[in-house]
């Protein structure tokens, strides 16, 4: 499933058969496929996300996505970037709404981290507040740069914007943050 | 819910399904079509500009403005299209796009120097500027069906793209149906695209942020 590039265009040729037979109605195809694509995403995320909380959501989010997708793959055409397009896109959407999502204790013990070099704080259910209290802007570049870890260039890749906004972005979030902090 | 579990759903959920047809087939479809919508209903709601047929044939300038125009449509088309397909790289036509379109709109700032036509009210039409809304409107409620029934990803710069497309046909048909004259070309035939295209993915962002949340 990995390794040269021999094995790889062997890996496309399979999974582009499959779902060429899938959409056809082919369960059987169908189901080898998902459960192939199901370690394919999994270790693509780990790879490109770190170890994510919510992996598994993750994984089932985009392989609900593949299915309502699979109409678009036109066999013949490479099947990765069909793929890692949708699994990318559907893994964002997850991450944007993990902080709105997530309890005030969880959001506190993220901000918790070592990566964060913002105050110290000292009240969970304060700090996850004034985390919701930031502009999407500010939060999304935050909790893609201080939380999970992604390189100021990814978290520009990911928001469409140049690396000097996403560092601008930091810096007033962080400065926000404080500010929220001390009224 | 357990992963093989939400697999054997899947499975179980299977249907048939179309695939997709070539995209560049459907669109000429939607560019004719398009046109032909357009052009009909101009001619049915008031006159086009009396002599555009010699300008477009014995004037080069004017037919190159029309070229840039055209290509820019076209551009912007099928990048509408393609963005709906997963992993389909669109970035070098976006920017081809967006260039032509910025030559087309470059006629009309050069024209407040040097005009292509010189600029008379022969031609004019009352109302230009809703025309161009009105007409543009079907096509790109069209266009984003289309989209609808593919799979977007990115949905506020597929619908940009749509409106762009879907604005520029009322507005190179202004080019010969209306008066020439580049402050009002820019104002009555231009404006409405960018306003369509502003209102059409300021929309869509809207809904997709509720739907997020």
């Amino acid at each position: 499933m990995s390794g040269t590039a021999g094995d790889k265009a062997e890996d496309e040729a399979r999974w582009s058969g499959w779902l060429a037979l899938a959409q056809a109605g082919d369960g059987e195809a169908y189901g080898q496929l998902l459960g192939e694509l199901a370690g394919v995403i999994r270790a693509y995320l780990i790879s490109r996300f770190g170890r994510l909380d919510n992996l598994d959501d993750c994984v089932q989010e985009s392989l609900l996505a593949l299915h309502q997708a699979r109409h678009t793959f036109e066999p013949g055409r490479p099947f990765r970037p069909w793929l890692f397009a949708i699994v990318r896109n559907k893994t964002i959407d997850q991450l944007r709404r993990a902080p709105r999502e997530m309890p005030a204790a969880e959001a506190m013990a993220v901000v918790d981290e070592p990566a964060y070099d913002g105050p110290e704080p000292g009240d969970a259910i304060d700090t996850g507040r004034l985390l919701a209290r930031l502009s999407h802007n500010l939060r999304e570049t935050l909790v893609l740069t201080k939380i999970m870890g992604f390189s100021t260039r990814e978290c520009a890749d990911r928001q469409g914007v140049s690396e000097s906004v996403v560092k601008v972005r930091v810096h007033r979030g962080l400065r926000k943050l404080r500010a929220l902090r001390e009224v | 819910m357990d992963e093989d579990k939400l697999i054997a759903s899947l499975k179980a959920d299977l249907s048939p399904v179309q695939p997709l047809g070539s995209a560049s087939r459907i669109a000429l479809l939607w560019l004719l079509v398009s046109v032909a919508y357009v052009l009909t209903v101009g001619a049915a709601l008031g006159p086009f500009r009396p002599g555009f047929v010699g300008e477009l044939l014995g004037v080069p300038r004017f037919s190159i403005e029309m070229i840039l125009g055209l290509a820019a449509l076209v551009c912007f088309l099928v990048v509408a299209l393609l963005e709906s397909i997963p992993g389909r790289a669109v970035g070098g036509l976006r920017r081809v796009g967006w260039l032509l379109l910025l030559a087309w709109l470059a006629q009309f700032v050069i024209g407040f120097v040097a005009p292509v036509l010189e600029p008379s009210m022969l031609g004019k039409r009352d109302h230009c500027a809703w025309e161009a809304y009105l007409y543009s409107l079907p096509p790109l409620a069209w266009l984003i069906y289309l989209q609808r029934h593919r799979y977007v990803l990115e949905p506020v710069r597929a619908v940009l793209h749509s409106a762009l497309a879907a604005g520029l046909v009322p507005a190179l048909m202004m080019q010969v149906a209306c008066m020439y004259e580049p402050g009002h070309i820019l104002t009555f035939h231009v404006l409405p695209i960018g306003i369509l295209a502003a209102f059409a993915s300021g929309l869509t962002w809207m809904l997709s942020q509720r739907a997020d949340s």
